[in-house]
């Protein structure tokens, strides 16, 4: 407990006096490879912390689109698609995926220039391959100088001897990756072979223009070589890159001296949303109560005075995007459980819910309880004093002096049948909308998609027992004009994706989900039905979690059988048993840690490691790889599965408030190694946002 | 609340389910597509600029109008970015601080004639720490200190200190603040018995400056 309380307030002091993070002093402009630097060649300045930016440019017949996330302040990765022409022949291009990282050895100081070292396409087939060690100095706010030494593909031009070789003649020369199935980290390359020097100038006329000129050490030796794409004539490139909008950034390029390219960036951060604080409206303001009341208990002997008040309290949470679940009121104490749907930063539902209580409530409930549930299951009980809320509602610490005074704690048995809103069970709810199903990274068509409608429709039938199903109906769209063949060698659990995206009227999901508090710091669920598109039968999770703690425990049993392809009600042969123990580590500052060890659906054995930085108005960026028996060439291509993970807040795109967050998986590759269940409301996100109360806490008088 | 959309046709599955239906708590499709491309293209600031003017609120705020408000004090403001007024009517009072609220839901928290929060507007002013300038007022003006705080895009709470500088001159007070890159100056017009019946006050670099008339109850 003392722990926690430390580590709590540490945090806390973080949340509270941190300045927002504020984008570089100093110009950056983005690179054809989509991370900060020059055209091609790269700089040493890193993106501002949390920023990650979309790039796509064309340049004489290679296509990059690249996806760069400024994890830390210091370290960014970048995850890139890209197409290069008659790679194959004539009309048969690569498409290739790289992954790059970079790291910033040093800030950049008023003597000191900025020093980065960074790697490019470390893993698989490595036609982009190169190391580089990078400075990069400011003349003045507007004019940077870069100056570098490159490996690999940064080596090919005007390259000499690596001074590398002082150390081990191996540096000396670079050898051919030997990249298998691909998708393995190729180290043995790394600094080795020729290198050379490149270097460039950005000068930044406006806050809008930027010129860049650059000297490139790539010699594009397959380009011009191989390919004939383009002919080298130089190694000098020239650009100009155009701000058009906050996120929208415009590139052209004059490359090697004969030819044009051109690309844009979208660059976004989760930490500058565009809505600081968010778009909600005005809260109700705290009623302070007259001394003379508080002590006035008549109204206990009026049990209709209670009655109107949860009926008052019930249309004022309505109205504000909360639905009551359940209230209890006594003399000096009030229970309420309540239904958050609309408020990401949690805090902020229980801060609205007591200013709420406060202006409803006799003036005799002095100790407020507020409990957030999710399909029944209560969350968290916030404890707070009313006289605390009145005091502290417009001082300048009052967020601060509020929390010290709050009690949060689990409220595993806190709600008593009897004073549930008789109004929420049986209840039936339904929705119509349009969906949009994308499939990209397929070689002969990277962007499918399908667009239709699903009817969505949930039935409350009893206190954590919830009917729910979805039906989609496929409007137009390519996705079924996929052709993959892909042969494995495992069960066929994942690879026959595309078959089911043929078909054209699907029930994406039908269950019959439970969820439940078995015991203290306990969480339970039970789903059965059509889980998913290719799976259904039966899954089951629990959670063990404490509301002070940043670690959870939690394992999960599933049994489902392979679903037809036509996502109706049938099935093929293939049934399996899959389960994990998972444990889960919320780290300082909003990095997250999840492993994973278990069954996977091809019945392998292995672990998955998760690693994602959190933010507090529900972004979440992260990537995972999975480790199972299946040997890398069995498993086939990619080797192992690896992907990205984004989680949006709705209320983002939609500029509405929402409570819910959107979560998407990036896979590069699809196999069938180390394939998990996609069961919909696993237990750890439901509940963690709840206990990390801390952490949103800044919006709780909000 | 989370939903996992991981749908194995390797890639990415964006389901924008929206709202027909009787589930109140799905987003509005209509919304929804006008917020998507206006996310994009602009971030937002405020409402729209169109409405009555101060003169025709102050036109509207008739004996009945304070009446059927059961004669709770009245605010006329304007945001001078957007040109938008809006009448405010008080709702609660804590100590010296009362919160006033617009019909389309935007309060705004005044203590003694100053503001001290705001809520609703977007980039609010979340707390505002003024007691050294309510000093200053007493002993006749002088050097002063004013934290105001804000939530950063995270949703995270940060202070902004300035050093100010009271002028008290009749019937008028300025307030000339700067600190951490901003500067601005409040003004203030008082009454015979020194309460402050008009004013002009910095929100934030977002919103810039608010004029605010208080009508008082009567």
């Amino acid at each position: 407990m003392k722990f926690s309380a430390t580590v709590r307030k540490v945090l806390f002091g973080l949340a509270v006096t941190c300045l927002p993070a504020t984008n570089h002093a100093q110009s950056y402009s983005f690179s054809n490879y989509g991370e900060p630097g020059l055209i091609d060649m790269p700089s040493a300045q890193p993106a501002s912390d949390a920023e990650f930016a979309l790039t796509v440019t064309q340049f004489a017949g290679a296509m990059r689109t690249t996806l760069m996330f400024q994890a830390f302040p210091r370290l960014s990765g970048s995850f890139r698609y890209g197409r290069m022409d008659d790679y194959f022949g004539e009309d048969n291009p690569l498409w290739d995926r790289s992954f790059d990282l970079r790291y910033q050895l040093l800030d950049e100081g008023e003597i000191l220039p900025a020093v980065a070292i960074g790697l490019r396409d470390i893993v698989g087939t490595g036609i982009y391959s190169s190391e580089y060690l990078v400075a990069t100095k400011h003349l003045s706010p507007g004019i940077s100088v870069t100056a570098g030494i490159g490996w690999g593909r940064l080596g090919s031009f005007n390259g000499f001897s690596n001074p590398l070789g002082g150390i081990s003649d191996k540096f000396l020369t670079r050898p051919t990756r030997d990249y298998g199935v691909g998708g393995e980290l190729e180290a043995a390359q790394w600094f080795r072979g020729d290198a050379a020097f490149f270097g460039g100038i950005a000068w930044a006329v406006t806050d809008r223009l930027t010129f860049k000129a650059e000297y490139s050490s790539d010699a594009y030796a397959h380009e011009t070589g191989r390919l004939d794409l383009f002919e080298h004539r130089s190694p000098f490139n020239f650009g100009v890159t155009y701000k058009a909008h906050e996120r929208v950034i415009l590139h052209a390029y004059a490359m090697h001296g004969s030819e044009f390219g051109f690309g844009v960036t979208l660059p976004a951060s989760p930490l500058r949303p565009g809505d600081n604080g968010g778009v909600e409206t005005a809260p109700t303001p705290v009623a302070v109560r007259r001394p003379a009341t508080i002590g006035d208990l008549s109204w206990t002997k009026t049990p209709t005075a209670t009655l109107a008040a949860k009926e008052t309290v019930r249309t004022q949470l309505e109205k504000q995007g909360l639905e009551m679940e359940a209230l209890r009121v006594e003399s000096t104490r009030a229970t309420l459980h309540i239904r958050n749907f609309r408020y990401v930063a949690r805090a902020e539902a229980i801060g609205r819910a007591a200013r709420i209580l406060s202006s409803v409530l006799p003036a005799s409930v002095e100790t407020f309880v507020i409990v957030p549930v999710h399909q029944g299951m209560p969350l968290a009980a916030v404890t707070l004093k009313r006289s605390d809320l009145e005091r502290f509602e417009y001082k300048i610490d009052g967020a601060e002096q509020i929390y010290r005074r709050t009690e949060i704690s689990d409220a595993a048995f806190s709600l008593d049948p009897i004073d549930r809103d008789p109004n929420l069970y049986p209840r039936f709810r339904w929705s119509i909308g349009p969906y949009f199903l994308g499939s990209i990274f397929d070689p002969d068509n990277p962007l499918r998609f399908d667009v239709g409608a699903a009817l969505n429709v949930q039935y409350d039938i009893a206190p954590g027992l919830v009917l729910s199903g979805t039906l989609r109906q496929k409007a137009f769209g390519n996705v079924d004009q996929a052709d993959i063949d892909s042969p494995s060698a495992l069960p066929r659990v994942r690879s026959d994706a595309f078959q089911y995206g043929k078909a054209t009227t699907a029930l994406s999901d039908l269950t019959l989900t439970y969820n439940f508090r078995p015991a203290q710091n306990v969480y339970g669920r039970l789903t059965f039905g059509y889980l998913e598109m290719m799976y259904a039968g039966i899954s089951s999770e629990l959670l063990w979690k404490r509301v002070d703690s940043p670690f959870a425990l939690g394992v999960e049993l599933n049994y489902v059988k392979q679903r037809e392809f036509d996502q109706g009600l049938g099935f093929r042969d293939y049934e399996v048993a899959t389960g994990h123990v998972s444990a889960y580590y919320e780290f300082a500052n909003g990095y997250r840690g999840q492993l994973d060890m278990g069954r996977y659906l091809a019945g392998d054995w292995g672990g998955t490691m998760t690693f994602a930085r959190t933010f507090a108005n529900g972004w979440e960026i992260g990537a995972y790889a999975t480790f199972t028996d299946v040997p890398f060439d069995q498993f086939g291509e990619g080797s192992f599965d690896k992907g990205i993970i984004v989680s949006i807040p709705l209320g983002y795109a939609s500029r509405e408030p929402r409570g819910e967050t959107r979560r998407a998986v990036l896979q590069p590759i699809l196999r069938d190694g180390g394939a998990r269940l996609s069961v919909q409301d696993r237990l750890y996100d439901v509940v963690e946002s709840y206990h990390d109360l801390n952490n949103t806490w800044g919006e709780f008088w909000r | 609340m989370m939903t996992s959309w991981k749908y194995g046709v390797a890639g990415l599955v964006l389901s924008l389910a929206a709202a027909c239906g009787n589930d109140p708590n799905q987003p509005d499709i209509i919304s929804g597509v006008r917020g998507a491309f206006s996310a994009l293209i602009t971030p937002r600031l405020g409402a729209e600029s169109q409405g009555p003017t101060v003169v025709q609120i102050r036109k509207s705020v008739t004996p009945e109008f304070r009446a059927a408000n059961l004669n709770r004090p009245v605010l006329i403001v304007e945001l001078e970015k957007s040109s938008q007024a809006a009448l405010l009517v008080g709702v609660a009072v804590n100590d010296r601080v009362i919160t006033y609220l617009t019909l389309d839901d935007v309060s705004l928290a005044i203590a003694d004639g100053v503001l001290i929060a705001t809520r609703g507007l977007g980039f609010d002013l979340m707390a505002a720490d003024v007691s050294d300038f309510e000093r200053a007022l007493v002993s006749g003006g002088g050097p002063t200190k004013r934290v105001h705080r804000y939530l950063d895009g995270e949703g995270k709470l940060f202070n902004r200190t300035f050093a100010c500088d009271v002028a008290i001159e009749g019937r008028t007070i300025t307030e000339t603040c700067e600190g951490e890159g901003q500067a601005f100056t409040n003004t203030y017009a008082t009454n015979a018995i020194d309460w402050i019946i008009s004013s002009r006050q910095w929100i934030g670099p977002e919103h810039g400056y608010i004029r605010i008339e208080d009508l008082g109850i009567e």
